[in-house]
C-alpha cells in the first residue's frame, strides 16, 4: 500500500527528513512518534502528496503520491490534519459531507448515502448531536473530533491523523483513537497516528516509528520500540518505562530533575 | 451516548429550484415596476401587455400608444434587461472570488479587475487598434485581457506577502486600481479623438443600452456562469485551508485558475457595455449569506438574482431622482455601497457576517 523509499526533504536549506525508508502492507495501526521538529508532520505531508520530497520515492500502491490526481489520491488516502483553519458559518454536517467531495463527480449532490456516511462518522466521533451547529460555536476539541470525522467519511484505505489527540479529554482520546484504529482494521486499511503521547500511542498502535533528526530512529512493536535507552538517546532525557497494569503495553514517564 | 431526540438535519439533495423560480419571478415584477416609471409613466399593466405583445404567436388588442411601446421596448426595457445582466454578473464574480480567494471583501471593483478591464477597453476605443476590428463585439475581448492582468498583479502581490492576506488583498486591489486607471488616462490624452465617448462609458450607466448589447454580454456571460455553477459544491469544500482541500481531492491549483478565468470573463463582459460599476459584487452576496447562509451552490444563483434586483433599483434611482438629468449609477451604488463595506470592515471581517 505505502512505500517510503530513501525519502529526504529539505526545507529553506535546513534537510527536515535524511533517508527515510518504511513500508505500511495490509492492515496496521502505525504510530509515528518523536521530540519536536523531527519531521512527523513533514511526514504526513509528504504522504499525503501535498508536499514532493527533494529526493526519493513516496509511493501510494506503486504510483508516487504527489503524481495522482488530487480526487484519486483523496479515494486513498484521507487527512485529518492538526487543527486546521475550518470556515466560520458552515453548519457542522455540511463539512463533514465535505468529505466525500473526492467520491462525487462535479455537478454532484451529495446522496442520501453520502448523507449516511457522514452521519456515521460523526456518531463514531461523538459529534452529531452538533450535526446542524455552526462550526464557531464549538470548542477546540470538539472541532479536531469534526476534521477527524471529515477524514473517516472519506471512506479511506489509509488514514493519517496528525496529533488527534492533543486537545482532546482523556475520555474522548481513547474513543476516538479506538474507533479509527478499528474502522480500519474492518476495512483492512491502516492509519498511520503522528503524536506525542508515548503511552497512548503503545496503548493503541501495532507498530511504533521514531524519527528524531530527520531518520527512523526505531521502528517495530511497541514494546520493542519503547525502550529507555531508544528514548533516552531520541529524546535526550531521562525516562522510566513500566507496563500498563491491565493490558501490559508500555506506560513512558519522565523523570523530574 | 446522548443518543436521545438528535436533531438530524434533512438531505439537501438537489438544486434550490424553489428559491431560483421565486427570484426570478420577483425578478420579473421589478423589471415590469422600473420600465414603467420615468418621464413619461405607463401604467404596469400596459407595460405586461406590450411585452407579451412582443412574445411570437400572441396578438392582443392594441390598447396603448405607439409612443409607449417605443419608449418601453427600445428604451426602458433594454435599459433595465441589462442592468439586470450586469447586476447578476456583478454579483456572480463577486461571490466566485470571495470564494476563490476566501475573502469577504474581494469585488470585481475593490481588487482592480474592473479597472483592468477597463483599461483594456480603452486601449481598444482610443488607438488604432480599434479601427481594426468591429468594435463592440470584440471590446470584451480586451476587457478580458486587461482584468486578467489585473487579477493576476493583485493576487501574485497578495500571495507573497504571508501575514494579514484579506486586507493585503484589497490594498493591492486600491494599488492595481489606481494604476489602471492612470494608465487609462494617460491613453485618452495621448489619443486626440473625440474623448466623449470613454468619459461617458468610463462613468458608467446604461443610459446608451439596446438589445445588442444584451445580446453580446450574454454571450461573454453565460459560459462564465455556467462554470461557476458548476463549481458550486467544490467552491464550498475551498473554503477549507488549501492544502486540507486538497488533501478532500480538490484540484485547487486548476479550480482557482478556472473561476478566475470565469469570474473575470464575465467581469469584462459587464464592464464593456456598462462603465464601472462599484459595490454590486459585495452587497449582493453578503445579502444573500446573511438570508441563506453560505452554500455556495445557493449563493451562486440567488446572488446573482439579488445583484440584478439591486442594479435594476440603482439605475431607476439614478434616472429619476434629479431628473431630468442623469446620475450615474455607480455614483448610486457607491452612496450604498461604501458605507455597507466600511460596516463590514468595523464589524470585523468574517465570512457570512
Amino acid at each position: 500500500m505505502l512505500k517510503l523509499q530513501d525519502v529526504r526533504f529539505s526545507y529553506q536549506g535546513t534537510d527536515v527528513l535524511r533517508g527515510i525508508d518504511i513500508e505500511v502492507a495490509g492492515s496496521e495501526v502505525v504510530g509515528i512518534i518523536g521530540p519536536n521538529g523531527a519531521g512527523k508532520t513533514t511526514l504526513l505531508n509528504l504522504i499525503s502528496g501535498v508536499i514532493k520530497p527533494s529526493t526519493g520515492d513516496v509511493l501510494i500502491n506503486s504510483k508516487a503520491s504527489a503524481e495522482y490526481p488530487p480526487s484519486e489520491r483523496a479515494r486513498l488516502v484521507a487527512v485529518a490534519p492538526q487543527t486546521p483553519p475550518l470556515p466560520e458559518w458552515y453548519k457542522v454536517i455540511d463539512l463533514v459531507l465535505m468529505g466525500r467531495n473526492a467520491h462525487l463527480k462535479l455537478y454532484d449532490w451529495e446522496s442520501k448515502n453520502d448523507h449516511e456516511i457522514a452521519l456515521n462518522a460523526m456518531h463514531m466521533t461523538d459529534t452529531l448531536q452538533f450535526a446542524d451547529r455552526a462550526i464557531t460555536t464549538l470548542s477546540g476539541g470538539e472541532r479536531q473530533r469534526i476534521v477527524i470525522a471529515m477524514a473517516i467519511a472519506q471512506e479511506t484505505p489509509l488514514i493519517l491523523l496528525d496529533e488527534p489527540t492533543a486537545n482532546l479529554d482523556i475520555a474522548h482520546q481513547s474513543k476516538v483513537l479506538g474507533i479509527v484504529a478499528d474502522t480500519q482494521r474492518k476495512r483492512q486499511g491502516s492509519v498511520i497516528i503522528a503524536m506525542h503521547d508515548l503511552s497512548l500511542a503503545a496503548q493503541y498502535c501495532d507498530r511504533l516509528i521514531m524519527l528524531a533528526e530527520g531518520v527512523v530512529h526505531a521502528d517495530g512493536s511497541p514494546v520493542d520500540v519503547l525502550k529507555p535507552e531508544i528514548i533516552s538517546r531520541a529524546y535526550d532525557t531521562e525516562v522510566i518505562v513500566m507496563r500498563h497494569p491491565t493490558t501490559g503495553s508500555p506506560v513512558v514517564v519522565g523523570v523530574r530533575k | 451516548m446522548p443518543n436521545a431526540k438528535l436533531e438530524i438535519p434533512p438531505v439537501k439533495a438537489s438544486y434550490p429550484w424553489n428559491r431560483v423560480i421565486g427570484g426570478i419571478a420577483s425578478l420579473i415584477l421589478i423589471g415590469f415596476l422600473a420600465s414603467s416609471i420615468g418621464s413619461v409613466d405607463i401604467p404596469l399593466l400596459q407595460s405586461v401587455k406590450i411585452v407579451i405583445n412582443k412574445l411570437p404567436g400572441i396578438e392582443l388588442p392594441t390598447s396603448w400608444s405607439n409612443e409607449w411601446e417605443t419608449i418601453l421596448w427600445q428604451l426602458r426595457i433594454p435599459r433595465v434587461v441589462l442592468a439586470a445582466i450586469v447586476g447578476a454578473t456583478l454579483a456572480m464574480s463577486g461571490a466566485t472570488y470571495q470564494g476563490v480567494f476566501r475573502n469577504p471583501l474581494a469585488d470585481p471593483y475593490l481588487i482592480g479587475v474592473a479597472a483592468g478591464a477597463g483599461l483594456g477597453a480603452t486601449v481598444m476605443l482610443a488607438t488604432p487598434l480599434g479601427n481594426l476590428m468591429s468594435i463592440t463585439t470584440f471590446l470584451p475581448i480586451a476587457a478580458f485581457v486587461g482584468a486578467l492582468l489585473a487579477v493576476f498583479i493583485t493576487y501574485s502581490v497578495a500571495k507573497n506577502t504571508g501575514g494579514l492576506p484579506i486586507t493585503t488583498l484589497i490594498l493591492a486591489g486600491v494599488a492595481v486600481s489606481s494604476l489602471m486607471a492612470a494608465a487609462t488616462t494617460l491613453i485618452m490624452m495621448l489619443g486626440d479623438d473625440d474623448l466623449r465617448p470613454i468619459l461617458s462609458w468610463l462613468l458608467g450607466g446604461f443610459i446608451e443600452a439596446n438589445w445588442t448589447k444584451c445580446a453580446l454580454t450574454v454571450i461573454y456571460v453565460l459560459p462564465a456562469a455556467a462554470l461557476i455553477v458548476i463549481y458550486g459544491r467544490v467552491l464550498n469544500v475551498m473554503q477549507l485551508e488549501e492544502g486540507h482541500a486538497n488533501q478532500m481531492g480538490v484540484n485547487t491549483e486548476r479550480t482557482k485558475f478556472l473561476l478566475i478565468l470565469g469570474a473575470s470573463l464575465a467581469t469584462a463582459g459587464a464592464v464593456s457595455f456598462s462603465g464601472l460599476i462599484g459595490f454590486v459584487g459585495l452587497i449582493a452576496p453578503h445579502a444573500v449569506r446573511l438570508i441563506w447562509g453560505t452554500d455556495y451552490r445557493t449563493l451562486i444563483p440567488m446572488a446573482a438574482l439579488s445583484g440584478a434586483g439591486i442594479l435594476i433599483i440603482a439605475d431607476l434611482t439614478a434616472r429619476t431622482i434629479i431628473s431630468p438629468t442623469e446620475l450615474p449609477v455607480g455614483v448610486v451604488t457607491a452612496f450604498f455601497g461604501a458605507p455597507f463595506f466600511l460596516y463590514l470592515l468595523r464589524r470585523g471581517i468574517r465570512f457570512g457576517l
